[in-house]
């Protein structure tokens, strides 16, 4: 059941993008981001899309890989695409039955909004899909060193994220099996009805609780024992540094930005 | 023929970097009343192979069949199916969550949708015959010891009353007299029951001595199946897939190689065989005198 989760999931491989520095593939992923907002016309978006799907070619990672995190975001999808197909009344009147006007401005809206989440979730996949957790967390650590000068605990936040991180496929596990020894007595996850279903989940989630607390604590009895101290004077085996590949990076995403900024204003265009 | 695996294969994550061919064309059956030692090197797809038993896995092709039917056809109650072949997993004693014992062994019985009173009988009946009495009924599960944990987990299981028992590792992890415990209750409940069992171990010696038929498992084939004496006849090849022989074999084959014969219909499995057999040997040269 947990198997949907893309997020956290690392593909491996050997591409430019695999093999980019975290930070410049973080600092990526936000201007990305940005840019989507920034948007306000198709052919921007458009642009948005060719980007990602150049990247996507680039890096080696199947496309159903990247795709598999929209599954999760349907819903939201869907809402907001109502929404805005029944509440926005600009353009021309497409549809007028009993309490339901469709316009052609909400049509296109919604279109826009559901483009532009979609790519969202797409973005984050592949930093995501092309990084490990531990690379991701060094960028971060790295990347928002600046922060320490108003005592800003940067080192201990991105331990704690690296640890959440590395427990993620842990208990996912855990739970898997503890999931199957319940099933071999007759468990049934599938309950209908809302309380039954909560209840049933009683003994899948208290062992899970208990061997999250205990593996927690042989964690912090083997940090211990390593003299682990926090990040003061703690140097790294595979220190980050910048090479070429990552400038040339920057340059083709301060480029695409720079474009998508031209886009927006120019004054005509869809 | 109780259980039957025809032609099974699995695959974990087909499709994906992470594909992993765990089961490959594995064929056996095993009939009711029997004692099967299921053996085989770390990831050798032992514990997959018991999480298709009861359907817990579906396999990727073949299939596996109970009683002459097909357990992923539609007419089969998968929950009939896994009351009746009970899996005891590695640490099963992970797996408890109730306020008490003998609520935590209800479980099972309780899924089956049994009246309270029989999920009571039951689970009591259950955890008697894994050696746990009425002082243990409401105490907390989580404050037993790690062998009265996972016995109390074992009955859990039986109080399903399967047919089948399949027990992965039930030894793993406890002293040797904990083990000796638990496996011996094993044999009882199968000698005195007629349960079919099948164990799950890393240990040639605890094969040797528990079970009356091995199944060896190397990269996820199956390289040997047969009665446990003949099976550890292959001592070469088994060392070379990272499995040996039981120690009382090796002390045999060491002596044979070293020029000392012996007949060849020794007990050479348990200690007691090895002993007599070495005694034997000792009056015979001696002339009679010990
Ligand atoms: N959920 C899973 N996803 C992917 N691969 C798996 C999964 N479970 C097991 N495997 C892989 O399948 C292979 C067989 O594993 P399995 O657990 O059946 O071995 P095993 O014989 O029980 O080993 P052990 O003696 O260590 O318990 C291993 O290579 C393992 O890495
Ligand atoms: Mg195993």
């Amino acid at each position: 059941m947990f198997k949907d989760i893309t997020l956290g999931q690392y593909y491996p491989g050997e591409s430019v993008i695999h093999k980019l520095d975290p930070r410049t593939k973080l600092s990526g992923t936000m201007l990305f981001l940005i840019s989507l907002f920034i948007n306000d016309k198709f052919i921007g978006l458009g642009l948005a899309l060719l980007f990602l799907a150049t990247m996507v070619k680039i890096s080696g990672v199947p496309a159903r890989f990247i795709t598999r995190g929209l599954k999760g975001i349907f819903l939201i999808v869907l809402i907001t695409v109502l929404f805005s197909v029944f509440y926005v009344n600009t353009g021309t009147l497409l549809v007028d039955f009993w309490i339901f006007k469709i316009y052609s401005g909400g049509l296109s809206n919604a279109a826009f909004i559901a483009i532009r989440i979609m790519l969202l979730v797409l973005g984050s996949s592949l930093m995501t899909l092309t990084t490990t957790p531990t690379r991701l967390t060094d960028g971060l650590e790295k990347g928002l060193r600046c922060l320490n000068i108003i005592h800003f605990p940067v080192h201990s936040l991105a331990m704690i994220m690296s640890i959440a991180l590395r427990f993620i496929p842990i208990l996912t596990q855990e739970m898997n099996k503890i999931q199957k020894a319940q099933m071999a007595r007759g468990a049934d996850f599938e309950k209908r009805g809302f309380l039954r279903r909560i209840r049933g989940f009683v003994p899948l989630l208290v062992p899970l609780i208990i061997s999250a607390f205990r593996r927690a604590a042989d964690l912090a009895q083997a940090m211990d024992a390593r003299c682990y101290h926090g990040g003061k004077g703690r140097t790294k085996m595979k220190p980050l540094r910048y090479a070429r590949r990552d400038f040339i990076g920057y340059l083709v995403l301060f480029s695409f930005l720079a474009l998508t900024i031209v886009i927006r204003i120019m004054p005509y265009g869809y | 023929m109780m259980i039957e695996f025809r032609n099974v294969d699995y695959i974990y994550e087909p499709e994906t970097p992470y594909e992993m061919h765990a089961v490959k064309n594995v064929s056996f059956s095993i009939e009711a009343g029997e004692f099967v030692g299921l053996l085989g090197h770390t990831g050798s797809g032992k514990s997959t192979l018991i999480e298709l038993f009861n359907g817990l896995l579906k396999p990727s092709s073949g299939s596996v069949l109970f009683h002459g039917t097909d357990i992923s056809s539609k007419e089969v109650s998968m929950k009939e199916i896994r009351s009746k072949i009970g899996i005891v997993f590695q640490y099963p004693e992970h797996q408890l969550f109730e306020t008490t014992v003998l609520r935590d062994v209800c479980f099972g019985p309780k899924n089956m949708g049994l009246p309270e009173e029989e999920q009571k009988e039951r689970a009591k009946a259950a955890l008697t015959s894994v050696g746990l009495d009425e002082s243990y009924y409401e105490m907390s599960p989580f404050e037993l010891s790690g062998g009265e944990k996972r016995r109390a987990a074992i009955a859990g299981v039986l109080a399903m009353e399967p047919e089948a028992l399949i027990l992965d590792e039930p030894s793993a992890g406890l002293d040797p007299r904990g083990r000796d415990e638990i496996l011996g209750l094993i044999r009882k409940l199968w000698q005195e029951r007629g349960l079919t069992v099948v164990l799950v171990s890393h240990s040639m010696d605890e094969a040797a001595k528990y079970a009356q038929r091995v199944i060896v498992m190397h990269e996820g084939v199956k390289t040997f199946d047969g009665p446990t004496r003949e099976v550890f006849t292959h001592a070469k090849e088994l060392s070379e897939i990272g499995l040996g022989v039981p120690s009382t074999v090796r002390i045999f084959s060491m002596l044979r190689e070293r020029g000392v014969a012996f007949p060849a219909d020794i007990d050479e499995l348990s200690i007691d065989g090895a002993v007599q057999a070495l005694l034997k040997r000792v009056q015979d040269k001696e002339g009679g005198h010990v």
